[in-house]
């Protein structure tokens, strides 16, 4: 199975991708496009928001992840999420076809 | 960053290229520049070497002299487009060679462009005669480039190839590729940028 067909499984079986996604301003969804320009490509954002649960719905299915170590921001629940090696080919596909879908509804 | 796109984007107005294509160019050489390749200088001698040539005509795969090749990298990314599938689906050991447009680097971002929403991953050859210096493994948005002696001087070889190659990448491809996306944040115009710019802008064409 190419990575290309395991992405249209992927968003076939779990509906909450589209669906989150669906969710997120163009402001939340440029931060993901800037991660993808960026080697560290590391993202913040606050527990809860639209963006956290789109990230960590990305981080079940490997193509995000939240790494360890890093500091503590206080007393703002921040969290901060990553792309994993898999997720830096993943996500520019399930972008461009979640884009898709949203032009075409 | 913003002075290198507003410089590619000036030399290719200058050369002819309309707006919109000239916008396309300053994002790819942008793209090159951010990873660490020469598309700046890349663009340079290309609009410098054939100034004189319409583009109409560096358009043409067929050269004014009756050879193959040498035409400009930016149409030949967009002639080789419908190909891509098939130019990068075989093997590395069979890989697929086209004529090589001229200063090929600057078509590589078309090859991320397209590979972008396919989740693959591309070897991206190129060959002087027999010898093939180097390569470029291509992702959407990250690459690497490898060469054999392990400097820059298979960059220098890619500005005059005959041919390039292009195969699938796959997982176990050895050497195993480690892609980088973007690692230079800050990319700043140099002297030489600069030098560049008044020498080709001082000649009207």
């Amino acid at each position: 199975m190419t990575l290309y067909e395991e992405i249209v499984a992927a968003l076939n079986r779990d509906p909450r991708i589209s669906c989150l996604h669906g969710a997120l301003s163009a402001g939340d969804r440029s931060i993901i496009a800037m991660l993808l320009d960026t080697e560290e490509s590391l993202g913040a954002t606050v527990e809860g928001s639209p963006n956290a649960q789109f990230w960590a719905c990305l981080s079940e299915h490997g193509w995000m992840e939240q790494p360890d170590g890093l500091p503590d921001l206080g007393s703002v629940p921040v969290l901060r999420f990553r792309l994993t090696d898999l997720g830096w080919r993943a996500i520019p596909v399930v972008l461009d076809m979640l884009n898709s879908q949203s032009a075409s509804t | 960053m913003k002075d290198v796109a507003s410089y590619a984007d000036a030399m290719a107005k200058h050369r002819g290229y309309p707006d919109e294509a000239s916008a396309m160019i300053a994002r790819r050489v942008v793209f090159l520049e951010r990873r660490g390749l020469p598309g700046l200088a890349h663009l340079h001698r290309e609009v410098l070497l054939f100034r004189n040539e319409p583009l109409s005509s560096r358009f043409q795969l067929r050269r004014p002299d009756g050879r193959e090749g040498g035409h400009c990298p930016f149409y030949a990314g967009i002639d080789l487009e419908p190909s891509f599938d098939r130019l990068t689906s075989c093997t590395p050991e069979d890989r697929l060679w086209a004529a090589a447009p001229s200063h090929s680097l600057l078509l590589v971002p078309k090859l991320a462009e397209w590979l972008r929403p396919t989740g693959r991953r591309a070897v991206f050859w190129w060959a002087n005669g027999s010898e093939v210096p180097g390569l470029i493994i291509v992702e959407g948005y990250r690459l690497e480039y490898l060469s054999k002696d392990r400097s820059w001087r298979a960059i220098d070889q890619l500005r005059e190839a005959q041919h390039i190659g292009f195969s699938n990448c796959p997982d176990d491809f050895d050497p195993r590729p480690s892609p980088r996306s973007g690692f230079r944040d800050k990319v700043s115009v140099q002297l030489r940028h600069i030098s560049m710019m008044q020498e080709f802008l001082s000649v009207p064409l």
